[in-house]
């Protein structure tokens, strides 16, 4: 790193895409430590052991897919991407909630992924917050929440704002909520998902399978772990005896993870490694864990096409219910009798998130379910599998 | 849902929850500093999820980093 790399106010930023993004002599020399360490696998295990790696998160299958990374990986290694999406799994159930509350006049706020996601029964016709928007309901999308806590602060019809995210986006609520920033017509209706819990899930099912490739390690989310800390994934590290790389989203980032996890895999060594030293620690922000306890609890929640999975979801404490969407307007939770699979018939969005089918593995997949007219959950955000699949090209490998 | 967008703070706001950021486009954007604020100045490199702060980067993290790499080179360049 010279002097002269960070120069200007943006000089982190530029060095960052000059090395983690477009360094060819780094990526080729850790791609020849892949090579190399896929060749000891070989030896070690012989010549037909395959293994799998699993990324969880949806910016990691991105950058797989749209840097071409599978293409340089060897055979007998497999990339297969988790149920990092949370729109994907967002049930329908919460969309059809929102689609009504905005058809009886009040504002919905959403992010634009979750504007076009479908919904399993029809709400007056509608499929989607889009299609409500259309027939007049009032919805608006919006980047942030913040966005919506401007707009709203400027009338006075009720509103709320749709929740859908994981960890990362948690302490933005929490800090809102603790200072008050909050208009008093604009509640949350909190969806936002806890990433471990979905990763132990993952992992337990596709361990059911004997017959696959085993799982020999997992690149865990980055930008999560800015907030929860590395140590969050020690749990599924032990438990399954794997090494769990938390990475970055460069290029250069998601091979050092492929490479670390090669690594720790030939030595038989396990635990909890960071990748991503540029952006967090090992404990997390203790300050953003703090808020995110003091106004959230864990509750049981459903992830479409999976099921219901135990403390995986974030709800409002009862001494912030002002800033509760349920509580506000006598939505009843879901709770796992009521849950349907959740899925449109023939889609295969579930077994994709688990890391059990490609996107190219379904029949519906750039026929009847595109980009342009999303028909499963994984083709709508930009961050599904089956969208990303569909916009950066795809392999059969 | 990862998605990170690198930016620089322009100005932290009186209350400390809030900053406006800058992502190269020349407009403050108003987001919240997700982690703790006492770390979050003006000039700062952070970076920024769906509005909120999640992380701040500095030269010495850079540092860390690439030390990383290279030691997970040269490991394997030993064996």
């Amino acid at each position: 790193m010279k002097a002269e790399d960070l120069d200007s106010s943006w000089g982190y930023i530029n060095y960052i895409e000059k090395i983690f993004r477009r360094d060819r002599d780094l990526a080729r020399r850790i791609i020849d430590m892949i090579r190399s360490l896929s060749d000891r696998i070989r030896k070690d295990y012989g010549e037909d052991h395959r293994i799998k790696i699993m990324n969880f998160c949806g910016t990691h299958e991105w950058s797989i897919v749209r840097y071409g990374l599978r293409s340089l990986v060897p055979g007998n290694i497999e990339l297969v991407a988790g149920p990092g999406c949370p729109v994907c799994v967002t049930p329908s159930y919460y969309i059809e909630k929102a689609i009504e509350l905005s058809l009886q006049g009040t504002r919905v706020y959403t992010y634009g992924d979750v504007f076009r996601l479908r919904t399993l029964r029809p709400v007056e016709k509608s499929y989607s917050l889009e299609e409500a928007k259309a027939l007049g309901a009032d919805v608006r999308v919006v980047s942030s929440f913040t966005d919506a806590i401007i707009d709203a602060s400027r009338q006075r019809r009720d509103s709320v704002f749709l929740a859908v995210g994981f960890e990362t986006i948690a302490p933005g609520y929490s800090r809102l909520m603790i200072s008050e920033k909050i208009p008093e017509n604009l509640s949350i209706l909190s969806l936002v998902k806890l990433t471990p819990p979905a990763m132990f899930y993952s992992l337990e099912i596709l361990q059911e399978k004997p017959t696959e490739p085993p799982i020999a390690g997992v690149i865990a989310p980055g930008h999560v772990s800015t907030i929860v800390g590395a140590k969050a994934w020690t749990p599924v590290a032990e438990n399954f005896e794997i090494p769990v790389v938390v990475a970055g989203f460069e290029p250069i980032d998601v091979l050092a993870a492929i490479a670390e996890i090669l690594r720790r895999y030939v030595r038989r060594e396990y635990g909890v490694y960071i990748e991503y030293e540029r952006a967090l620690s090992w404990h997390g922000d203790l300050g953003a864990q703090s808020a995110i306890y003091k106004t959230f609890k864990a509750s049981d929640d459903a992830w479409r096409g999976i099921g219901f999975i135990p403390y995986s979801g974030l709800r409002i404490r009862r001494e912030y219910k002002m800033y509760d969407a349920l509580e506000r307007h006598s939505i009843e939770d879901l709770k796992p009798e009521k849950w349907s699979y959740d899925l449109p018939k023939a889609c295969r969005c579930a077994e994709v998130v688990l890391g059990k089918a490609k996107p190219i593995d379904c029949p519906l997949f750039m026929r009847a379910c595109t980009p342009e007219k999303p028909y499963g959950p994984c083709m709508v955000s930009m961050e599904g599998a089956c969208a990303i699949w569909a916009r950066y090209s795809f392999q059969s490998r | 849902m990862c998605w990170g967008v690198p930016a620089i703070v322009r100005r932290v706001l009186e209350d400390r929850i809030r900053a406006l950021v800058d992502f190269g486009d020349g407009i403050d954007h108003e987001v919240v500093i997700g982690i703790s604020d006492e770390e979050i100045r003006e000039g700062d490199t952070v970076i920024v999820h769906a509005g909120v702060i999640i992380s701040k980067i500095s030269e010495e993290d850079l540092r860390e980093h690439m030390e990383y790499v290279e030691a997970l080179l040269k490991d394997q360049n030993e064996e």
